[in-house]
């Protein structure tokens, strides 16, 4: 009698066990969940906007955010693989069709040199000779305090942050091919931080440990951006598969249209409204 | 009738440490040589402290980590017994004799709300990695259960040395306990914000 009452309590425990999987999928189904890939520069300020988002929606939706660059969030987003690509870029004609660039925020591209080389000023000239190889020593370059080689640090070819740099700072000089090239704005900031023959550009809000070079004469900060007199300002975008629908329209919509969402990415970033 | 009474012989944290540890440490696991045999165990350690002034996030919930290895970290995961709903996308790597920014950093990526996300880089022997992340529930609050108690741990994917042959291999650590947060530390006025939320 007691091992038959063990044998019913093990097979009722089982089948306890059994049913749970099965009543997974129905929760999960209940609470959408928005994946999004791409861009390293946006990617800090999407985290920030989930968060806000979830206390704003009560847990409405929940997020995955992965990295990769702005050619890996379209590429992911086109092949259906993420519900977002985050694209710190404007779209490419080579971009796969059907892809909608929903613009949120604006962001300023900065010149970065080390704290110890605190370059006064740069124009475009002075840009496209430095990354485009023509000047090799700071002692060319007026106001440094360095007399080495120049260091360049770059951006790999899937970045954004790459594209943006060439469309806005280099027209049509190709970047020298010593240049180092790095695989995130984090990654840039930190290699100028520890070089003082280094050089670079980034986001605004990866400018903590470095120096930033006024461009035109305009100091790279958030005021200036904003104003529109800083020159170095590009678009930031969350691609989607067509118009976005659903859990994604709502949250792309909360991103453009409310206040809350403004004072986050004013925090760092432009904010649209 | 019969009454079926069942207790779970592990407690949700453990599970879920074990769960992301496990995760963490596939990688590494994988390419463990059968008869690899390390130097010495891999050593980590590190502390939590509130930070109320991380760009964007409201207090209270707001936290840095900081730590390091014995080894060269490839790679971490970070557990946590609250809910974690913000991490910083990069961490930085700080030397370990002069604490000042290396050219390394680490991507970090993963789900939130969740217990933890996890990050890849590369930090040689002993240098420090530091970065932000945030809970959904004040860090201060006190825990209404043993299990609620606000922990979290790191579990990092480093490189050991075999001690025969001296070839590298990778090896997961033991999920390590961050020290603190010290919530003595929190200035009055945050403390009554804080105490007032959380009793909201």
């Amino acid at each position: 009698m007691k091992n038959r009452l063990r044998r019913v309590g093990i097979l009722s425990a089982l089948a306890i066990v059994a049913a749970v999987p099965a009543a997974v999928p129905a929760t999960a189904a209940a609470k959408p969940t928005i994946t999004m890939s791409g861009s390293t520069t946006v990617a800090p300020l999407a985290a920030l906007l989930a968060r806000k988002y979830l206390q704003v929606c009560d847990h409405c939706v929940n997020f995955k955010l992965l990295q990769g660059g702005s050619d890996i969030g379209v590429a992911d987003v086109a092949a259906g693989r993420v519900t977002i690509g985050n694209s710190s870029r404007d779209p490419k004609p080579s971009d796969p069709g059907g892809l909608v660039f929903n613009k949120i925020a604006n962001d300023a591209l900065c010149l970065v040199s080390n704290n110890a080389n605190p370059i006064p000023g740069v124009d475009q000239a002075g840009i496209q000779a430095i990354f485009g190889g023509s000047v090799r020593s700071w002692t060319q370059v007026p106001g440094s305090t360095q007399t080495g080689t120049i260091d360049l640090f770059t951006r790999t070819a899937a970045s954004g942050t790459q594209d943006a740099f060439l469309k806005i700072f280099m027209g049509t000089t190709k970047v020298f091919s010593g240049a180092s090239q790095k695989g995130s704005n984090g990654l840039v900031e930190q290699s100028v931080a520890s070089d003082p023959g280094g050089i670079g550009y980034v986001s605004l809000a990866f400018t903590k440990n470095v120096h930033t070079i006024p461009y035109k004469g305009v100091e790279c900060d958030l005021r200036n951006a904003k104003s529109g007199q800083y020159g170095g300002v590009r678009n930031l975008y969350m691609v989607t598969r067509g118009a976005p629908t659903g859990a994604t329209a709502k949250w792309i919509n909360w991103i453009t249209h409310t206040k809350a969402a403004s004072k986050i990415v004013g925090t760092q970033w432009v904010p649209l409204v | 009738m019969i009454k079926i009474r069942t207790r779970h012989p592990l407690s949700r944290a453990r599970v879920t440490i074990a769960a992301l540890a496990a995760a963490a440490g596939c990688v590494g696991v994988l390419s463990l040589p059968s008869a690899a045999v390390a130097a010495e165990a891999p050593l980590c350690g590190g502390s939590l402290e509130l930070n109320d002034e991380i760009p964007g996030i409201e207090p209270p919930g707001g936290l840095s980590y900081k730590f390091n290895c014995n080894s060269t970290v490839l790679g971490y995961s970070i557990i946590s017994t609250r809910q974690v709903d913000y991490f910083s996308t990069e961490v930085i790597v700080l030397d370990i004799n002069t604490g000042e920014a290396t050219n390394d950093a680490f991507g970090c990526e993963g789900p939130f709300p969740s217990s933890g996300f996890g990050c890849k880089g590369v930090s040689p022997y002993g240098n420090w990695l530091s970065g932000d992340l945030a809970i959904s529930r004040d860090p201060c609050e006190v825990a209404k259960a043993k299990s609620d108690k606000f922990k979290v741990w790191v579990s990092a994917t480093v490189i050991q040395f075999d001690s025969i042959t001296n070839k590298p291999f990778t090896a997961v650590t033991q999920p390590f306990r961050l020290k603190g947060p010290d919530c003595s530390k929190a200035t009055p006025v945050k403390a009554s914000k804080r105490h007032s939320r959380a009793s909201a």
